[in-house]
């Protein structure tokens, strides 16, 4: 029985990921997710713990054992990636987020990557972007139990149009624009409305996505964080 | 004279089948001041000959359905189409290259490197309406492939140090095709004309420079064969790693090359790499007719949705990059030349791998994520240039979009710079600089 410690860090466009996730021998959880996009699909952002169930767990379990004897492997990371850090008891593996390191650390990675969307599942104190199914409205919605510090004074909201596959064009709204303070504390699944008036043109081929930044508090810890919708 | 610079001026040849200009001792004189007296002999004997025909144009209309402006099937740009505006600007080379107009600079010379001795005298020939002084200034500009490198450091001229590296040239052997023959052909041609006694490998055809056609035939091998003999090298007779380092070493020149090193960058104690399949790598081409510096490079995309294939996203990807690649000179402060730049994203196999993905996610280098917008303006741009070679911090950052900084570009300009025959200095001074325009 091992404790895993998974960590993805970087990536040239600001904000730069930061997701850390934490699994005890017992299989209690700690996530931590700053970038919703950067996994597919894109998650809430915030703090996020729970207990993994018995079977998966073991599973789990199973594939760090089999990785930490396969020893510490560095596998080249290509530029603008942001870096993968895996630790099992005393090995380590360091890759791009999208390599395949192969045989057991590829089989704990691929994993890993997996909880890092499913375990979203299980907010501690989270915030996430809900887009209305007609594509004109956006609003941020707190999940968990516990009460979120957020700080709208870098909030930046952007909308994109999309004609079939491909991005048309681009709205961006930022500064102060909802007219809420710099800093307030969300809970108990509170939402409120962004500003969305995008004024897109929207027809059967076309459908509209939403990116927002703002900042959290992890703690006394304000960090940078990135929505999208759908 | 023919109106067309690019034909043949056959009406120059006098009635006794000798161009007149190859009968004035003054001019003579000149030639073989500057390349010797074996030269000039094999000129006027060839002046004689017929000459020999110019080579057709190719109809300039294009059959161009939607996806085949987009592919390029290997390596080869000779034979495989590209996009509409490369090819044209290859036939123009190509033209160029079958009647070349003369011009007073450095690439001068590669209308006489180009080809036999027939085309040779047909190059020289234009020359004919010109004054002597006109003449000799060519002939001088010329002889510069074979001056030893400036070491002095220009004021206002960056260093090169973004590049990290030398390239390496792909090995070439008989069958081969592609940039990288054509460059070792004009390279080799250079080394013809700079070398006062040359051996005697007699295959060559015409007895003299060999056509730079990029096709590595028994005239190229037998040239190569020469060169690695008289340069005390193995004679493998296939451009290896040991043949193109005392090829760079002579600082011989062309108008066309290849690029490809492996990309490193060690950033807060990190290092990145592409190599393997992924190395760094592009071909270049100068085109003087047009002025265009032309740099080709090519993708291998991968679909990890198949049924997402579509060429129309491959076009807004390409647009993305050229849109923001697009927008710089360079410029020969010392001779006032200037170039267009231009790159141009093709697909062929054995490309650069990128794998496309559906959906949300972060994209790298060489993995692109379709559902992210800023893919088209962003990621991809950016990685273009470490396609390019070019280490971070180009000015394509996510917040610097559109911002490529000449210093940056230097790096790349002084790779072509030496690779095509100009001088630069060990750290990457050249006259040349990077200007962009937008």
């Amino acid at each position: 029985m091992t404790a895993i410690h998974y960590e993805r860090a970087g990536g040239f466009e600001p904000p730069r990921d930061h997701e850390v996730l934490d699994i005890d021998p017992p299989g209690a959880f700690t996530l931590w997710r700053s970038v919703g996009w950067t996994t597919h699909p894109a998650t809430p952002v915030g703090r996020f713990s729970g207990l993994l169930d018995a079977a998966q767990n073991a599973l789990l379990q199973d594939e760090a054992v089999a990785a930490e004897r396969a020893g510490t492997v560095l596998i080249p990371i290509p530029p603008d990636s942001p870096i993968e850090t895996i630790v099992v008891g005393q090995a380590r593996a360091m890759m791009g987020a999208h390599a395949d390191a192969g045989a057991a650390w590829g089989v704990l990675t691929a994993h890993l990557r997996l909880l890092l969307v499913a375990l979203t599942q299980s907010p501690q104190a989270a915030l996430a972007l809900v887009l209305a199914p007609d594509g004109r409205a956006a609003r941020l919605v707190h999940q968990g139990s516990n009460p979120l510090l957020i700080d709208l004074s870098a909030l930046r909201i952007r909308a994109f149009l999309w004609d079939g596959r491909m991005p048309a064009r681009e709205w961006v709204a930022q500064g102060d624009i909802i007219g809420l303070p710099d800093r307030l504390t969300v809970s108990g699944g509170m939402s409120f409305e962004l500003p969305f008036n995008h004024g897109f043109d929207l027809t059967y081929r076309h459908r509209v996505t939403a990116r927002v930044e703002l900042a959290i508090y992890d703690g006394a810890t304000r960090v940078p964080v990135s929505l999208c919708a759908p | 004279m023919s109106s067309n610079p690019d034909e043949p001026d056959h009406a120059a040849v006098g009635p006794d089948g000798v161009n007149p200009y190859l009968s004035s001792p003054a001019v003579l004189r000149d030639l073989q001041q500057a390349f010797g007296n074996r030269f000039v002999a094999r000129l006027v004997r060839n002046a004689a000959a017929p000459p020999r025909a110019a080579r057709p144009a190719a109809p300039l209309e294009l059959p161009s359905p939607p996806m085949l402006p987009l592919i390029a099937q290997d390596d080869d740009e000779h034979l495989r189409p590209m996009t509409l505006a490369a090819h044209l600007l290859r036939q123009r080379a190509h033209n160029h290259r079958s009647g070349p107009v003369l011009r007073i600079g450095r690439v001068t010379a590669i209308p006489i490197l180009y080809a036999s001795p027939n085309h040779a005298f047909h190059a020289l020939k234009g020359l004919s309406a010109h004054p002597s002084s006109a003449t000799l200034t060519a002939v001088e500009t010329d002889h510069a492939y074979a001056k030893p490198v400036k070491q002095k450091a220009r004021n206002g001229c960056p260093r090169a140090q973004a590049l990290g590296g030398p390239g390496v040239h792909p090995v070439v052997a008989s069958g081969s095709r592609g940039i990288a023959v054509r460059e070792l052909q004009e390279k080799l041609n250079c080394w013809l004309l700079r070398t006062p006694s040359l051996p005697a490998f007699g295959a060559v055809s015409g007895d003299g420079a060999i056509a730079a056609d990029g096709a590595f035939g028994s005239a190229t091998r037998a040239l190569l064969s020469a060169f690695q003999k008289a340069n005390g090298l193995a004679q493998t007779g296939r451009a290896d790693r040991a043949t193109w380092d005392r090829i760079d070493a002579l600082q011989l020149g062309s108008s066309a090359g290849t690029f490809r090193k492996v990309w490193a960058q060690t950033v807060e104690g990190v290092t990145f790499t592409m190599d393997g399949s992924n190395t760094s790598r592009y071909t270049w081409e100068i085109n003087d007719a047009a002025q265009t510096l032309t740099v080709f490079a090519r993708f291998d995309f991968v679909w990890r949705d198949p049924s997402a294939r579509d060429v129309a996203v491959i076009q807004h990807l390409f647009d993305g990059i050229k849109a923001a690649w697009n927008v710089s000179r360079i410029v020969n402060a010392a001779s006032g030349e200037a170039y267009d730049v231009r790159f141009e994203p093709l697909i062929a196999p054995g490309g650069l791998r990128v794998t496309l993905w559906p959906g949300n996610g972060r994209s790298c280098v060489d993995h692109w994520h379709l559902g992210d917008p800023h893919l088209y303006t962003q990621a991809a741009p950016r990685a273009f240039g470490h396609f390019l070679g070019l280490e971070d911090g180009y000015g394509l950052t996510g917040a610097q979009t559109h911002t490529i900084e000449p210093r940056y570009l230097h790096a790349f300009v002084a790779y072509i710079a030496a690779h095509a025959g100009d001088p630069v200095s060990p750290d990457g001074q050249c006259d040349w600089q990077a200007v962009v325009t937008r």
